[in-house]
């Protein structure tokens, strides 16, 4: 008599996630599909960086003082921290509805408005009062869910993000509720250590060129131009950039608002978000608390659904009463349901508790 | 489903989760602490730390289980965490005996009860 164990790979649920994006180790980073401009964003900062601190940093911790490329690699740590933060982290995507919730708000759609068939239908806003105010929200056509405030489409990333500012392709991701301080955080530090580093290349040309003349220093190290191109160029785009972000964190705006004008014109309601105080605004936007990811990337799928159905729903409620049958309806038909036919598999362990494993995805 | 519980006590347990949320999204000293810290050590100690959030979070999930044991499941009723769905609706199943075999068929409630349940983080504002 033999016994055979056979290891069963898991499935994630990062594998199953709908929308455009990219997954890395194992569900722990994701990202937006088109990561070009990414790299080259980490090669501009890595190669100046490099450069500066290969030549520059070496005469000038000498000449003036050490503290000088301390100060610039605490910056460039700092601002790679932040950017690697921002580019990897959920951006705040909401799930799409399950099968059942979906089909159960389009009959509500189909009931309440008689569509003629083939056409789209009007954008459906529900009324909501919260607080005292009257809430508009959007349905998502694509994600089939009506958009919390804030909230807006990607189309690149194919999602729906919460408190959505922008897609940015030079951090590779949207930016959203859950990283807008991690961005925020990246383009202030990457417009100090450019300022820093372009001030201390001028510094550098202008203390070798009183001993060597100015065009022997710039043979003696080519780099420093190139240095004091890309500074010069990243200056005018960040530092703007990093204006405007200031600006929007102080009156807790979304670069999206900004630019639809929710908020301002006559007729509009003033921004309910906004405290009215700059400091309070800019506390809560990069101080306040950070909500974990709802998207349960390194949950495991069970073998014997097809996989558009969480696990969590029949843990909970496996203790309680018996199940029925998951709903032959599905929304993502690209699916192919896992191959049981293995003999003798253990099965695999189910998560203890869904907001763990969501917690854990994090670290 | 004004049948399977009462509304008051349905209420309550809405208004709790609400007041849960609303101590998750609190801004003040200890968050601004929190926040602070995390971003002098360039957010390295969330490895080794839980936020505030993620702990309430912890509290809510308890909470839910405990409601479902004491009073949904006795009505034939679960109500799935918000956190499940993507915090924007919480989601209550109902069960129904039919004769050979036990079935189920799902409700959500968006919002349109007495407290607004659908947006829960955003209703604490």
């Amino acid at each position: 008599m033999s016994v055979m164990v056979v290891r069963k790979k898991v499935t994630r649920k990062w594998e199953k996630l709908p929308g455009r994006n990219t997954f890395c180790c194992d569900g722990r980073v994701m990202m937006a599909r088109q990561k070009g401009i990414f790299y080259l964003t980490l090669f501009l900062i890595l190669g100046t960086c490099t450069l500066f601190f290969a030549f520059e940093c070496r005469y000038l911790a000498v000449q003036l003082s050490p503290a000088i490329p301390v100060f610039a690699a605490m910056l460039f740590l700092f601002s790679m921290a932040t950017l690697l933060r921002t580019s990897f982290s959920d951006p705040g995507v909401i799930p799409r509805a399950l099968p059942d919730e979906a089909a159960f708000i389009e009959m509500e759609i189909a009931t309440n408005g008689a569509v003629p068939q083939g056409q789209r239908p009007p954008p459906r806003i529900k009324n909501f009062q919260i607080n005292n105010q009257i809430v508009k929200l959007k349905y998502c056509y694509t994600c089939k869910i009506f958009r919390p405030p804030r909230a807006s489409h990607c189309s690149i990333c194919d999602n729906c993000v919460e408190r959505f500012d922008h897609h940015c392709p030079w951090v590779g991701n949207c930016v959203g509720k859950r990283n807008y301080r991690y961005f925020y955080l990246f383009i202030l530090s990457l417009s100090l250590l450019t300022i820093y580093v372009f001030a201390f290349n001028i510094v550098y040309v202008a203390l070798k060129s009183l001993k060597i003349g100015f065009l022997e220093t710039l043979k003696e190290t080519p780099g420093t131009v190139l240095e004091v191109l890309i500074c010069f160029f990243t200056l005018w785009s960040v530092v703007g950039l990093t204006g405007f972000h200031t600006f929007l964190v102080a009156l807790n705006q979304t670069t999206n608002e900004d630019i639809k004008g929710s908020w301002t014109g006559k007729n509009r309601v003033q921004n309910p978000y906004s405290h009215g105080n700059i400091v309070k605004n800019c506390c809560e936007v990069l101080c306040g608390p950070l909500p974990p990811s709802v998207l349960d990337r390194r949950g495991i799928l069970p073998l014997e659904e097809s996989g558009s159905r969480p696990p969590s729903t029949q843990e909970t409620s496996s203790s309680l009463l018996p199940q029925s049958p998951a709903p032959t309806e599905h929304l993502n038909s690209n699916e192919m349901p896992e191959d049981s036919s293995t003999p003798e598999e253990m099965p695999p362990p189910e998560p203890p508790e869904p907001p763990q494993e969501a917690a854990e995805a994090e670290k | 489903m004004a049948t399977e519980i009462e509304r008051q006590l349905f209420e309550e347990t809405v208004k709790t989760l609400n007041g849960f949320y609303a101590e998750a999204e609190k801004i003040g000293g200890s968050s601004y602490l929190e926040g602070c810290l995390a971003c002098a050590t360039a957010y390295f100690i969330f490895l080794c730390m839980e936020t505030h959030y993620e702990k309430v979070l912890k509290k809510i999930s308890r909470y839910i289980q405990e409601q479902n044991e004491k009073i949904f499941a006795p009505r034939g009723l679960l109500l799935t965490d918000p956190v499940e769905r993507g915090m924007r609706v919480i989601e209550i199943s109902i069960y129904e005996d039919r004769c050979s075999s036990g079935s189920s068929s799902s409700g959500s409630s968006s919002g349109s009860g007495s407290s607004s349940g659908g947006g829960g983080g955003a209703g604490a504002r």
